[in-house]
């Protein structure tokens, strides 16, 4: 789709509020609590928390599938609530709701038709984008049968059937293979390359970290922190780890390197990257906000 | 409107489970029927196995379909909302092809039994009910002339039946039904030894309709078993029964279906079917003449009554199909407001 109103952000956010009635009693539970983002077309945000920190909730609400309670949204400028904005959006859920009885084909065009695509257009996406995420073989099958990973590349074939300007993924590679990851990758690259704008939710930072131009950490139905991926990590300091994990290094060089980390005040323990540690940034950043 | 899920809502009203049921209750149905040991006579015994079918298939078919069409709203709250809920169409695009799917199911379902029901060699043709009037209910004859009733007939009909009853002071009576109208009249005469039915025809041209209803023989008691001469029109043949009973049927699941839909879209689906059944089925099985005659599906026992006596059903009455549309669209438009708020606004 693609027509952007270069004057408008690709999506603007403003005291975005959510609740939802609980016990006996439906007492109302806040879930976001004023939520405020702006995004640039073309823009990749990545979001992470912890479980129960709203993630999917603010999603749900940015995909138009709930109202907010309070809060406006707007799609290039214009309200969520409006047919034209939620054109523009493309959603992908966390659990897989795709209806068991259809086929993988039949899925893609009720979805086609819930878009409002003509019907032809509906048939053509639809087969186009089962090859795209090498379900063709599939596309009989009853949904039922359907393995995890089968189910979150269907998904994102449904997400993006419209080729919407605003991506919403909740947990997109939750239960992919190697062969769906790289899927994954080469759909979203075909998307930023024609300027869609994407938010992708999930629990791994190495799938955002190196593609994402800022990420936003949710804690307690609030975005607590939002920037560059680096410049948030950087925010662990002295508490960060790395292990550096080098191929067809010499005894000499690894003594050079030893040497100059020693120089620099670091010690170098182990031969294996391991990825920054998601639950210390969480931690701090819950600390930082009782102080 | 979205075809394609009024498709899906129409597969899920009608899983292979459900026809599984409804095919075994035909059958089932089909063998019990096959002999009469009564020793009716074949017309009564088609009239009575076709009654027993329409109405086992009506009461079987609406408590699955009930179940069914609450579901679907269980379906949207609990999966189908996250997948297509974002999409631009309004909830009541949704409702309106939720409930358009299980009505057609319900249809269809509907014209399987009307195929099993006429499954069987043709019988005689029937006469269509047009009307029913008042009649004092304490009337009695006794010994001669015990009952003249003047009444207005409508202009259709044909024939008129009153339904009579014995008080056994003997092993039978002879009686004597006379319809005039001016200076022609026509009679038939019976031999009754048990509650039966006595049908005349109606003397041509217009004009108000006097009956006289007299013993002529045997010492039991007659009296009126309901206080309603039943006015019949020109015969049809008896396949196109159970059409007429088809239409009564989708009419009152048209309403039934809505309604279980949008109490599905607040209650447990099984919470819901029962009381969108408890709602719809005084309507449907009452006695009170206004409220089956406005109820939507209100006309539907009493075309399987009609049927069971060996006639054709009057088809719905324009106020029938009015309160029915009413009550659907009335229903569809909650179900809408439901599926819009049920996350937010509960």
């Amino acid at each position: 789709m693609a027509r952007h109103d270069s004057q408008a952000p690709a999506l603007e956010v403003r005291g975005l509020m959510q609740a939802f009635p609980r016990g006996f009693w439906l007492r109302e539970e806040r879930v976001l609590h004023g939520v405020e983002l702006t995004l640039a077309p073309g823009e990749f945000l990545g979001l992470v928390g912890p479980n129960g920190s709203g993630k999917s909730t603010f999603l749900r609400v940015l995909a138009g599938v709930d109202r907010p309670r309070a809060g406006s949204v707007r799609v290039h400028g214009e309200e969520l609530a409006s047919r034209a904005a939620r054109a523009r959006i493309g959603f992908l859920p966390d659990d897989s709701p795709y209806p068991p009885e259809l086929g993988a084909r039949a899925t893609l065009e009720l979805c086609g038709a819930f878009q409002r695509l003509p019907r032809a257009q509906r048939r053509e996406r639809a087969e186009h984008w089962l090859e795209r995420v090498g379900l063709a073989h599939a596309a009989q099958l009853e949904l039922a049968k359907f393995s995890r990973g089968m189910l979150r590349r269907l998904g994102l074939a449904a997400a993006l059937l419209h080729e919407p300007d605003l991506i919403l993924l909740d947990e997109p590679t939750a239960g992919l293979d190697a062969q769906g990851f790289e899927v994954f990758r080469q759909v979203l690259d075909q998307a930023r390359a024609r300027g869609a704008t994407l938010i992708v939710s999930s629990h791994l930072l190495t799938d955002l970290q190196q593609r994402c131009d800022r990420l936003a950490v949710m804690l307690d139905g609030r975005i607590a922190a939002l920037g560059a991926p680096l410049e948030l990590l950087g925010e662990l300091g002295a508490q960060a780890r790395v292990d550096l994990v080098l191929e067809g290094a010499s005894e000499a060089q690894l003594s050079a390197l030893q040497t100059h980390a020693s120089s620099l005040g670091l010690t170098v323990r182990g031969v294996e990257f391991s990825q920054p540690n998601l639950l210390e940034l969480y931690r701090q950043l819950r600390a930082r906000e009782r102080a | 409107m979205i075809a394609a899920f009024a498709r899906l809502a129409a597969r899920r009203c009608a899983p292979p489970r459900t026809l599984a049921i409804l095919a075994l209750s035909a059958l089932a149905l089909a063998w019990s029927t096959r002999s009469s040991p009564l020793g009716l006579d074949l017309g009564a015994r088609d009239a009575l196995a076709r009654r027993e079918l329409w109405s086992t298939f009506t009461l079987l078919s609406a408590a699955l379909l009930a179940h069914a069409a609450a579901s679907l709203s269980y379906d949207w709250r609990r999966r189908d909302a996250d997948a297509f809920g974002g999409a631009p169409r309004a909830r009541a695009a949704v409702a309106l092809a939720s409930w358009l799917g299980a009505w057609c199911a319900a249809c269809a379902l509907g014209v399987a039994a009307a195929l099993v029901s006429e499954a069987r060699p043709a019988g005689p043709s029937l006469a269509r009910e047009v009307g029913r009037s008042a009649l004092a209910a304490s009337a009695l004859a006794q010994d001669e002339l015990r009952l003249r009733a003047e009444l207005s007939a409508p202009r259709a009909a044909r024939s008129v039946e009153l339904e009579l009853g014995l008080v056994p002071t003997d092993v039978f009576a002879e009686v004597e039904l006379c319809a005039r109208r001016g200076a022609e009249s026509r009679c038939v005469g019976r031999r009754l030894s048990a509650r039966s039915t006595v049908r005349v025809e109606l003397p041509p041209g217009e004009g108000r309709i006097e009956l006289t209803l007299r013993r002529r023989a045997g010492g039991a008691l007659v009296f009126l078993a309901r206080d309603q001469a039943v006015w019949f029109g020109s015969a049809i043949p008896a396949r196109w029964v159970s059409a007429l009973v088809w239409l009564h049927y989708a009419l009152a699941l048209a309403a039934l279906l809505a309604l279980a839909f949008a109490l599905g879209t607040r209650l447990p689906p099984v919470l819901a079917a029962a009381s969108a059944l408890s709602l719809a089925l005084p309507a449907w099985l009452g006695e009170h003449e206004l409220w089956s005659a406005l109820a939507p599906g209100g006309g539907l026992f009493a075309a399987l009554e009609a049927v069971g006596r060996g006639a054709a059903p009057a088809p719905p009455s324009a106020e029938q199909c009015v309160s029915s549309l009413a009550l659907t669209a009335l229903a569809l438009a909650l179900a809408a407001r439901g599926l819009e708020s049920w996350r937010t606004t509960r």
